[in-house]
């Protein structure tokens, strides 16, 4: 069937059906007269040929997938889009058609939310990367009219349209956090290399490594804005290295931790663990290790957390060089989160002491500091 | 050989300013450059340090992150041009992020290629 005939017919019956308006022009473009070389629909005047009323009640599902950023944030709502509506729906930028035609069409994303109501979502592009402007609004008000559709519905394209920016956003951070996931996996696997004594050595520790920063990816999905909390944190930390319970002890007020301070604080006490595990009390039979945090008062509030090895056998020394353990506390601490460290090693094992100002770490830390600050103009 | 010598170390005698929050990827990022024979400046971790080194420091070509903890990093990108230095983005965002004014500006996508940031700093600097 060739497509611009069956628009066409579809367009005589909805004006059969007495919904008429003579002053629609709902023009859209079909890309078999249209499409570049590339498959590009570009609008313009003299492309305007083609009417598109497609479908009748709630049975459109329209859509121009050349905007990545729209598809995202359209796709979840077609999944849940009521199932009886006919679904002009294909892959790519194409739009089969149900006569297997298929058909190049760039313009509108028509979502029926509620078929009972008539509600829909739509999403008008004129351009790649412009969302909805006055002329799309017009034409898309037509389009409802000619349909039938709840015209207060289509008042909420604004409403839709920050949604879809909202949902674009999400996308784009979710894009912006896997990318930069790789690439701190990346730069962690070029800085064990440089920093292990051998191949073995560093792949079990690169292991260990990657699985800590996967434990914690994990737990940031799961709590999302609220935060990872830092007694949580240590714990699964500790029964991943496979630390007895019995040899530590854990104290501290409840603090939630924002992905990046979760992110480095994971890393931290998993590196503390293998080498207690390894050189430090946990690796001795009456060793012992205390893990006490508390939060100060005053102006600047921060997180303080000691790491407190007693009992090792060996007496714990400095290292000969700085291993990727020791760079985290001592470098990448202070560089991400502002915090002030210090390691000591003392005989019964090792003292680790960090400082990190609240406001760079915690989750929640933004209504602490406004009652602070209410708590200064008193 | 001379031509060798040069092309080893290609960002020689260059001030590169190197803006990421996050340490080990910083880390990354300056070894390579100095690897290529640039000075770094930095690494700056937000965006006053950013917009300090760029008001005092020798800079010849900027490298940004553009999210550094929430904050965006498209003011030292202006601040940068309007002192007539070039500079690239090496980001996990897409372009779509990017304002039009500093859309020609090169991107390049993390994890970044590290021989590719060298080479787009050198062709940035010609």
């Amino acid at each position: 069937m060739d497509p611009e005939r069956y628009l066409a017919d579809v367009f005589d019956e909805l004006t059969a059906a007495g919904r008429p308006d003579a002053s629609m022009r709902i023009v859209v473009h079909a890309a078999h007269e249209l499409a570049d070389a590339d498959g590009v629909c570009m609008l313009s005047a003299t492309g305007e040929r083609c009417v598109v009323a497609l479908a009748r009640q709630q049975e459109i599902h329209l859509c121009d997938l050349r905007n990545s950023g729209l598809y995202r944030a359209a796709a979840p709502l077609l999944r849940s889009a009521t199932t009886s509506s006919r679904t002009l729906w294909g892959k790519e930028d194409f739009i089969a058609l149900p006569t297997g035609e298929q058909l190049r069409i760039g313009v509108a994303l028509i979502v029926p939310l509620n078929a009972a109501s008539g509600h829909a979502a739509v999403g008008f592009l004129w351009q790649p990367g412009r969302i909805a402007d006055a002329s799309g609004s017009r034409r898309l008000q037509l389009l409802a009219k000619a349909l039938g559709l709840n015209a207060s519905a289509w008042n909420k394209d604004e409403e839709y349209a920050a949604r879809e920016r909202d949902q674009h956003r999400i996308a784009a951070d979710l894009q912006h956090r896997l990318r930069n996931n790789l690439a701190l996996t990346r730069s962690i696997i070029r800085r064990s290399r440089e920093t292990a004594e051998s191949a073995e050595h560093f792949a079990l520790h690169l292991e260990a490594r990657i699985g800590a920063l996967g434990r914690m990816q994990g737990a940031l999905a799961t709590a999302g804005e609220a935060g990872v909390e830092l007694e949580e944190l240590v714990r699964t930390e500790l029964i991943a290295s496979a630390v007895p319970e019995r040899s530590c002890s854990m104290r501290g007020p409840a603090v939630r931790l924002h992905a990046k301070g979760a992110e480095s604080l994971a890393l931290t006490v998993h590196e503390l663990a293998t080498n207690s595990l390894k050189f430090g009390a946990l690796a001795a039979s009456n060793g012992h290790l205390a893990i006490a945090w508390a939060v100060t008062e005053g102006q600047l509030p921060h997180l303080r957390i000691s790491w407190i090895e007693t009992g090792a056998s060996i007496a714990s020394v400095a290292p000969r060089r700085r291993g990727f353990g020791q760079e985290l506390i001592e470098c990448t601490l202070p560089y991400e989160l502002g915090a002030h460290t210090r390691l000591t090693f003392n005989p019964g094992g090792l003292l680790c002491e960090i400082e990190i100002p609240l406001e760079a770490c915690a989750a929640d830390s933004e209504p602490r500091a406004r009652q602070a600050a209410h708590g200064g103009a008193r | 050989m001379m031509r060798q010598a040069v092309s080893e170390r290609p960002l020689q005698g260059l001030c590169v300013l190197v803006v990421e929050d996050d340490y080990f990827i910083a880390l990354e990022l300056c070894n390579a450059l100095r690897a290529a024979g640039a000075d770094v400046v930095g690494p700056a971790r937000d965006l006053q340090t950013g917009l300090a080194a760029i008001r005092e420091e020798r800079i010849d070509c900027g490298v940004l992150d553009i999210n550094l903890r929430g904050q965006l990093a498209f003011e030292l990108a202006a601040e940068l041009r309007a002192r007539g230095i070039p500079a690239i983005f090496a980001t996990g965002y897409d372009a779509s992020i990017i304002p039009a004014e500093l859309a020609d500006m090169v991107r390049l996508e993390k994890p970044v290629d590290l021989a590719a940031l060298c080479r787009a700093v050198e062709s940035a600097c010609l």
